[in-house]
């Protein structure tokens, strides 16, 4: 579905992602991990055609950048870290904005996000305004605006792709899940999505295939417990970890150790 | 009613509407009706009515009124629906509810440039009066984009810088426009004095065929990207996904704002604050989406711009005071009101 050829992108002369090629099938959530600069929001940021690269972005056969802005938005969704609004549009408004690129009545427009509303739990941001919401608050209002772009509502919704860079980094325990469980559900469905995520933990939990990037290659390919693991994720991280199986999903689960060294036994 | 229904309909749009059209209306009618003239209820009737009830007004009334008071009332209308339409997309534009184009200097780039064609029309046979209407636009074009690539970064406008800009800009404005008073002659100089304060009463129906077009034609085209605009509220990269063309429609929207401070300037000087106080206001009253502000702003401007005329002729009647200097007199308290506000929402 989603295809980069050789994507290569520099800032200044320094490469921040070098020769990168990979085909993303629909149907599936992918992850993006890796340390700090590594390459992961770049490589979110070439596939949202929001900085120049080299190289190729083929979606569904066809170039990216070479198809209709009004045409792609209603196929691609991105969810933006760090972005604040300084009006005082309500949450309701704010996720039916992701309804403009369809040509529709208010009432329509009502429909889905009332849908959304209740999928994601937002009942209670729902009149209050965007300037008065937390970060989390508002991370959960632009994810709903994301879904409301993509048609999310309707079960039915195939062939979508949806970009997200670090969705829960502002989010509690339960929220996280939330989203990742709605994104996860949207990409089941026949959709690609894309996080960039932190939390290896989650990752593991939701990701059918994650991507570890370092220095702007990918080191590690595939599902979680084929990347997830100590001789893998070590060298990268730089940290000391234990690596053990979730005891009821049978996946791996990272356990990190302070730099101090071990505890006192 | 769904419950999101109810939301997005819940800003009692229609009633504002309504509301401030009436209060337009009660405006328009007092406008046409007062004057050093005379006071005369039955002024914007005078065609509808029967001829034994109009029977006692004067042939120079009629005059005044179709001359001087409808002109007038027109350019009113044009000035206000303009200055607010501008100042609504100038925040949209800069992401930020303190952008003005009076603030910014947009304004004083407008008057500058005005104010050279009028110091140098009698000195230079090529430059005439056709060419204030222009000269002003492309004053206010130039300090738009100026003001824009200075204070924006990565697409992120800084709203310090933006104000920063605009005051050196401002001084540097009214230090031109000194140096053209210099060499004024004196009717220049009277014209031009007038210009710096504001004022409608140079309103005829020759003088508004420069600038109204303009003012028109800047007004239309904001609102039919009412919606796109309303996108880059969210942000340049966020519009984009949504399908907004960003680069194209930030350079038409700085177009389209010089458009209407040049032509707003070219026919009433310099009147500052409206643009930042009544889409405010509207705001307030109907919520930030651009599709129900926008309206509202234009009537308020309307509104607002009439009311200050009529204060501007009222209180040194029958002589009259710059419509500037009533609108500033309100305008800078409120402005510094706005910061204040932005400060507390930046520490809450």
């Amino acid at each position: 579905m989603l295809e980069c050829r050789h994507l290569t992108v520099t800032r200044g002369a320094k490469p921040v992602l070098t020769e990168v090629s990979l085909t993303l099938k629909a149907g599936q959530f992918i992850v993006l991990l890796g340390e700090n600069g590594a390459g992961k929001s770049t490589l979110l940021s070439a596939i949202c055609d929001d900085i120049p690269y080299h190289g190729e972005i083929l979606w569904r056969g066809t170039q990216l950048n070479t198809l209709d802005p009004l045409t792609l938005a209603t196929q691609r969704a991105v969810l933006l870290q760090h972005n604040r609004v300084n009006f005082a549009f309500n949450t309701t408004e704010l996720i039916a904005m992701g309804r403009y690129p369809y040509q529709e009545s208010t009432r329509e427009q009502a429909a889905v996000v009332d849908q959304l509303i209740t999928q994601l739990a937002l009942e209670q941001l729902a009149g209050r305004e965007v300037t008065q919401l937390s970060g989390g608050e508002f991370q959960r209002a632009q994810f709903a605006r994301c879904l409301a772009q993509l048609n999310a509502h309707d079960p039915g919704t195939r062939n979508k792709l949806m970009l997200l860079d670090e969705p829960t980094s502002a989010l509690d325990l339960h929220h996280q899940h939330r989203v990742l469980s709605a994104a996860q559900r949207f990409a089941h469905q026949g959709n690609t999505v894309i996080a960039v995520l932190h939390d290896l933990n989650l990752a593991s939990l939701y990701a059918d295939r994650i991507l570890l990037l370092a220095q702007g290659q990918i080191r590690s390919d595939g599902p979680p417990q084929d990347v997830l693991r100590r001789d893998v994720l070590q060298p990268i991280y730089q940290t000391g970890m234990q690596i053990n199986l979730h005891p009821g999903y049978n996946i791996p689960m990272i356990f990190s150790e302070p730099l101090t060294g071990a505890p006192n036994a | 009613m769904t419950p999101a229904l109810s939301i997005l309909t819940s800003r009692h749009h229609t009633a504002w509407v309504w509301l401030s059209s009436t209060v337009l209306l009660a405006l328009a009618w007092l406008s046409l009706s007062s004057g050093p003239v005379g006071w005369d209820w039955r002024m914007p009737l005078i065609a509808l009515l029967p001829d034994q009830l109009t029977q006692d007004i004067t042939e120079l009334h009629i005059t005044v009124v179709t001359q001087i008071r409808l002109p007038r009332l027109l350019l009113a209308l044009l000035v206000g629906c303009v200055l607010a339409c501008s100042g609504a997309a100038s925040q949209a534009l800069c992401r930020n509810p303190l952008a003005d184009p009076s603030l910014m200097g947009v304004t004083g780039g407008a008057a500058v440039a005005a104010i050279a064609v009028i110091a140098l029309s009698p000195k230079v046979a090529f430059i005439n009066e056709a060419m204030v209407a222009p000269a002003a636009f492309l004053g206010a074009l130039a300090i738009t984009s100026l003001l824009y690539r200075i204070a924006s970064h990565n697409g992120q406008v800084q709203i310090t810088i933006l104000l920063l800009a605009g005051v050196a800009i401002n001084a540097v404005a009214m230090a031109l426009i000194g140096l053209f008073s210099f060499f004024a002659d004196d009717t220049s100089l009277r014209l031009m004095t007038y210009w710096q304060m504001g004022a409608l009463a140079g309103a005829s129906w020759p003088a508004m065929q420069y600038g109204a077009p303009l003012i028109l034609i800047c007004i239309a085209m904001l609102f039919i990207r009412r919606k796109q605009i309303n996108a880059l509220m969210l942000g340049e990269r966020d519009a984009r996904h949504l399908g907004v063309n960003v680069r194209r429609l930030k350079n038409e929207v700085i177009f389209l704002i010089a458009l209407g401070v040049g032509g707003a300037v070219a026919m009433s000087g310099m009147i500052g604050f409206v643009g930042l106080l009544v889409p405010h206001l509207a705001r307030l009253l109907v919520g930030p989406d651009l599709r129900r502000m926008l309206p509202l702003s234009m009537l308020l401007g309307c509104v607002v711009l009439l009311t200050a005329d009529w204060l501007a002729r009222l209180v040194v009647a029958p002589s009259e005071l710059p419509i500037g200097v009533i609108t500033a007199l309100f305008g800078s308290p409120f402005f510094v009101y706005l910061l204040i506000q932005q400060k507390r929402g930046a520490h809450a």
